[in-house]
């Protein structure tokens, strides 16, 4: 028994965490039980052209339940989104529409679908399930000094995707996901994102993400201001009259 | 009178002030003689909410416009307090609502009047709002909601118009306004698996004006008779029923309604009422569906197609006199619905297809909009590019044309021929 514990140590230390446990362990690292800010997005064409667009943000359950309220551009000020995240069955999604006085149902399906314009699509925004990906590890590499798994991640047949697979770089030390590549249906690379995170409390969460369209020669930065954890969010703003005001902070 | 200036002030103060709007400059041009279209538009918009706690106060105003002669007017389109508790949503005042699930062309959607000067215009644009008292209760994946209308509002149409040409030359005299004012409906929606599904009912006066009685005269005895028109509003029960549910990249929305249109009987005096006098009693049923269906490509182009349709499927009428029981046979007009979707009046059976695609970061938009008469001749094409050179500026200019049936000069297209116009829009958003 001794003998086969040992083999065992030996080979944790010489290999370490497989890819599935690494991701096991950035998914169960310490996040707030809710978050709120203004996300602020730059889109840059190939040109160099830029548009801004600002929404103000909530969630919880670690973004499942998720609503917007679109302040800029101002065509679309008082448009809202709401997005619940439902384990195994498809994503809820409904956006508030002023210009209609409706709440629409909008597909959760097709989740390669841009938001806002974005580089950033639905499926981006939403949680990446363990259960439905497999992962790899590959080796480990340093990103600004900063020492990081390398996990491929692919998602399982079945799986509602708009990728083949990702490559993801996960600082050791803090969990906390630094760079990927997003490789489309063809495996051909079709985003970069880069990540910055900031200390907030006892939490580490993210300030800033740049994501590239390689094929679309197309960029949006992503900044998250004002941001404020563990506020008390009741589970009840996550109704669609909710859409419908904005609110105050 | 020191206090409640003073709580006015502190809770104005406490309060979150939210505004925004649109400034619109619009050219619109006949495309068969380049001349002017002068009908009045919305060229200043103002949405204003005032939120305090669980309470909102909610306007809607406007300015709306007329090129020549220069003309203006204040149009307060919206003016609500609004009440969130835990449980819902409470409201009073003067609203839009919006019910069904289509976008646009809902036969379930009967709560507002229409204004047709804006019958082209999307979503709430062409409605007119109504005092009402509205509640909405949420439970679980359901809602309830209830509307109770105290005043009665009829649609608007362009009276005397000569640039629009379904417009008759003065607005008719109602002989008989609507007596009880009362409107309600309901409407239960629910998540069922991944679909939306909304049953409704609402009861309340047409918006239209229908013929109610007539005062009959013969130019010569045992002729034809000659039947001067007497108008007023008939009572509809609307039940309808609405989906939204998705089938791999599709989403399907549909939308179907029943309607139950009679005559109130008028209560004429039986002693006063001249012999001349009949009255035309209606007991009409009829549909009117939309089925839209909607996808997405992978470039972000939204391509939709809506299949309208309306259909009578029973209906009775009968004059009478109250002095008499003797079975009188007069003509009876045309069936007009005075209910439902505003396009019914274009066809019974459509085809609607539209495409809107986004370029160079939102910053240009393309939409064309086709509309095809399935039951007879016609069709409406629109096209429209807008450009955006600045943040929250946009240029729009859009095509419009009917084509219509020449050997049906009765046919609406046709009729709508004239209309085909080139628009131009300056658009500022605040």
């Amino acid at each position: 028994m001794k003998k086969y514990f040992l083999i065992y140590l030996l080979s944790s230390i010489i290999y370490g965490q497989s890819g599935i446990e690494i991701a096991k362990m950035a998914d169960t690292r310490k996040t707030p039980k809710d978050q709120s800010n203004i996300t602020k997005m730059v889109l840059t064409n190939s040109k160099g052209k830029q548009r801004t667009n600002i929404v103000r943000s909530k969630s919880m359950d670690g973004n499942k339940k998720q609503i917007m309220w679109f302040m800029e551009p101002k065509d679309d000020k008082g448009v809202a989104f709401l997005k619940i995240e439902n384990d195994g069955k498809d994503d809820e999604m409904r956006m508030w529409l002023p210009a209609f006085k409706k709440v629409r149902r909008i597909s959760s399906k097709k989740r390669g679908d841009s938001f806002m314009g974005s580089d950033l699509s639905y499926e981006d925004l939403s949680t990446r399930e363990i259960a439905d990906h497999d992962y790899s590890r590959l080796d480990d590499q340093t990103i600004n000094s900063k020492l990081c798994y390398v996990l491929e991640i692919f998602p399982k047949k079945g799986t509602n995707s708009s990728y083949s697979k990702h490559i993801s770089w996960i600082e050791q030390s803090t969990l906390m996901i630094l760079k990927e590549e997003s490789f489309d249906k063809r495996g051909q690379l079709k985003k970069k994102k880069e990540f910055s995170n900031k200390e907030l409390y006892e939490y580490l969460v993210m300030k800033r993400i740049f994501v590239e369209d390689v094929q679309k020669k197309h960029s949006t930065e992503v900044t998250f201001e004002e941001l404020k954890v563990d506020t008390g969010i009741s589970i009840n703003l996550f109704q669609e009259k909710n859409l419908k005001r904005l609110p105050k902070n | 009178m020191k206090k409640l200036t003073f709580i006015f002030s502190i809770s104005f103060m406490l309060a979150q002030v939210n505004y925004s709007g649109e400034v619109t400059a619009k050219s619109m041009t006949r495309i068969s003689n380049k001349l002017q279209i002068n009908l009045p538009y919305r060229i200043f918009s103002l949405n204003l909410g005032y939120t305090l706690g669980s309470i909102d106060i909610n306007t809607v105003t406007g300015i709306e416009y007329r090129n020549k002669p220069s003309e203006s007017n204040y149009v307060l389109r919206e003016a609500y307090l609004a009440y969130y508790p835990e449980w819902g949503e409470v409201k009073f005042g003067k609203q839009i609502h919006a019910w069904g699930s289509a976008d646009g062309n809902n036969p379930t959607d009967n709560i507002n009047p229409y204004d047709y000067y804006y019958l082209f215009k999307i979503g709430e644009g062409r409605k007119i709002g109504v005092i009402s008292f509205s509640t909405k209760l949420y439970f679980g994946n359901a809602n309830l909601e209830g509307v109770i209308i105290p005043k009665y509002e009829k649609n608007r149409f362009p009276y005397g118009e000569k640039d629009f040409p379904l417009s008759i030359p003065t607005e008719p005299k109602i002989k008989y306004p609507v007596e009880n004012e009362y409107e309600f409906g309901f409407r239960l929606q629910t998540t069922l698996g991944e679909s939306d599904i909304g049953l409704s009912l609402f009861r309340g006066s047409d918006r239209a004006p229908s013929l109610r009685a007539g005062n009959i005269t013969y130019e010569v005895e045992g002729g034809i008779p000659q039947i001067e028109p007497l108008l007023g509003y008939r009572e509809t029960l609307v039940t309808g029923l609405d989906f939204v549910t998705f089938i791999g990249d599709l989403t399907l929305r549909g939308e179907a309604a029943h309607f139950r249109s009679r005559s109130p009987i008028l209560k004429l005096n039986l002693f006063k009422t001249p012999l001349s006098l009949y009255e035309f009693q209606q007991d009409i049923t009829y549909s009117q569906y939309v089925l839209q269906v909607e996808y997405t490509t992978n470039s972000d182009i939204i391509l939709s197609g809506q299949l309208i349709g309306n259909s009578v499927l029973d209906e009775a009428y009968e004059w009478y006199h109250s002095s008499s029981i003797e079975y009188v046979d007069f003509p009876s007009p045309e069936f007009q619905p005075g209910m439902g979707n505003p396009i019914a009046m274009f066809s019974e059976l459509a085809l609607l297809l539209s495409s809107t695609g986004v370029l160079m970061d939102d910053r240009l938009e393309l939409k064309s909009n086709i509309m095809a008469n399935l039951d007879e001749k016609g069709n409406m094409f629109s096209a429209s590019i807008g450009y955006s050179p600045w943040i929250n500026w946009k240029l729009e200019t859009i095509i419009t044309k009917f084509n219509g049936d020449k050997d049906d000069l009765d046919n609406t297209f046709t009729i709508m021929e004239d209309f085909s116009n080139l628009s131009f829009n300056i658009i500022y958003n605040f």
